[in-house]
């Protein structure tokens, strides 16, 4: 009976005190020490996230390499050279990119990629590890060269929460490339998206990109337009229905990426 | 040797959940934990590990730990009724703690992820298990 009250005045003691932190956070009142522990952890979601990504994403002659004992030292520099490597190269693409500006543009690294199974399902959403003292605010866009990646719907001082396109939670308006038919993408999951409430009037081809429509508020937060989602894969069209829709693929590899861009001016 | 295999496997569980995937594999090691050592301390630890999920994942601070606190709560209130140390047992929990959990918070493939964690939480059970009969 002592043991069954230990348990209840314990459950109720960390009840209180989640409930005291959960308000006092909604409060805002602990940003600074939140920001501590994000950057304490930051650095750790970034190893493991890096660690699965690379153990992976192997091949069998790195396997092989690998195994060999005195080439491991060798091996690991092979991998933090070539992962700044891409790094720059994903800086030096994007500043080559006419659109949107580089300047309106931030850096981000992504130090987490939740999925259901990492490197076969698409992530849905991603942690950056930049935020609100970086200027990231809720409702910007993210990209990568010209492509959308998706929105930020989370900030917090150090790091940022970011929905991909193809989460079932995100949709916007979009527009094709050739006939300027447009419509509503909604996130279906795992790359995929579906192009929605288009006209039947409308032409729908097959591979056309799609591009956003925009959809910038009197803060300039918001989707810029004329950023690419995807390629139309298929269309469905029936006369009885209202609309017409199609299967939208983005040309990006999500499992793949690594470093992404803010756009924190419009 | 049992604390050692403890600690290591809370923390890959904990930074697992929170940079890689999504299934609720905190979830899972504290529902087993607490059906093999029924300790008072679980809701602490359990409190702990929300904290770091909600950094991890952005949500609101705390949010996690009162749903861990009510979960091990719920258990020990049929621990009376049912034998909890059973196989049965954890996969329910853990299937129903799962789907509530990815439910409340908003994450994609609510079953199919409640489905593989409660078969987590039983190879968890299993490995805790033999750990258990190691060390009598």
């Amino acid at each position: 009976m002592k043991k069954r009250e230990n348990f209840f005045f314990t459950f109720f003691i960390f009840l209180l005190i989640s409930i005291f932190i959960l308000g006092i956070a909604k409060s805002g009142l602990i940003g600074s020490a939140l920001g501590f522990a994000e950057n304490l952890l930051e650095p750790v979601g970034e190893t493991v996230s890096g660690l699965t990504n690379a153990v992976f994403g192997i091949n069998e002659n790195e396997k092989l390499k690998k195994l060999e004992s005195e080439n491991r030292n060798l091996q690991k520099k092979i991998v933090e050279l070539r992962s700044l490597d891409r790094e720059n190269n994903a800086l030096r693409d994007q500043f080559k990119t006419q659109y949107p500006k580089s300047a309106n543009l931030l850096p981000a690294k992504i130090v987490g990629a939740q999925n259901f199974i990492p490197n076969v399902t698409v992530p849905d959403v991603f942690l950056l590890d930049k935020g609100v003292k970086d200027g990231v605010k809720t409702e910007q866009g993210v990209i990568f060269e010209n492509n959308l990646v998706g929105k930020v719907i989370k900030t917090s001082v150090n790091m940022s929460l970011v929905d991909v396109l193809t989460n079932k939670n995100f949709s916007f308006t979009a527009k094709t490339s050739k006939t300027q038919a447009q419509g509503v993408i909604k996130g279906n999951g795992n790359n995929e998206m579906i192009f929605d409430n288009v006209l039947l009037s409308e032409k729908l081809e097959d591979s056309d990109i799609i591009l956003t429509k925009g959809d910038l508020n009197i803060n300039s937060l918001g989707l810029p337009p004329n950023l690419i989602v995807g390629k139309i894969v298929s269309v469905d069209k029936k006369p009885s229905s209202l609309f017409q829709t199609a299967k939208i693929q983005s040309l990006l590899d999500f499992t793949k990426l690594e470093t992404v861009f803010v756009v924190v001016q419009n | 040797m049992k604390i050692l295999f403890l600690c290591f496997a809370f923390l890959i569980a904990v930074f697992f959940e929170g940079a890689v995937i999504s299934v609720p594999l905190v979830l899972d090691f504290i529902l087993v934990y607490y059906v093999f050592e029924r300790k008072a301390w679980i809701f602490a630890l359990a409190f702990i590990l929300g904290l770091i999920l909600d950094i991890f994942h952005l949500r609101l601070l705390g949010a996690t730990s009162i749903f861990f606190a009510v979960f091990i709560f719920i258990i020990t209130l049929y621990e009376r009724k049912f034998e909890i140390k059973t196989t049965a047992f954890v996969l329910f929990f853990s299937f129903i703690g799962s789907l509530i959990f990815l439910f409340i918070f908003k994450y994609n493939y609510v079953l199919q992820q409640a489905l593989i964690s409660s078969l987590i939480a039983i190879l968890i059970f299993k490995i805790f298990g033999r750990i258990e009969r190691k060390n009598c």
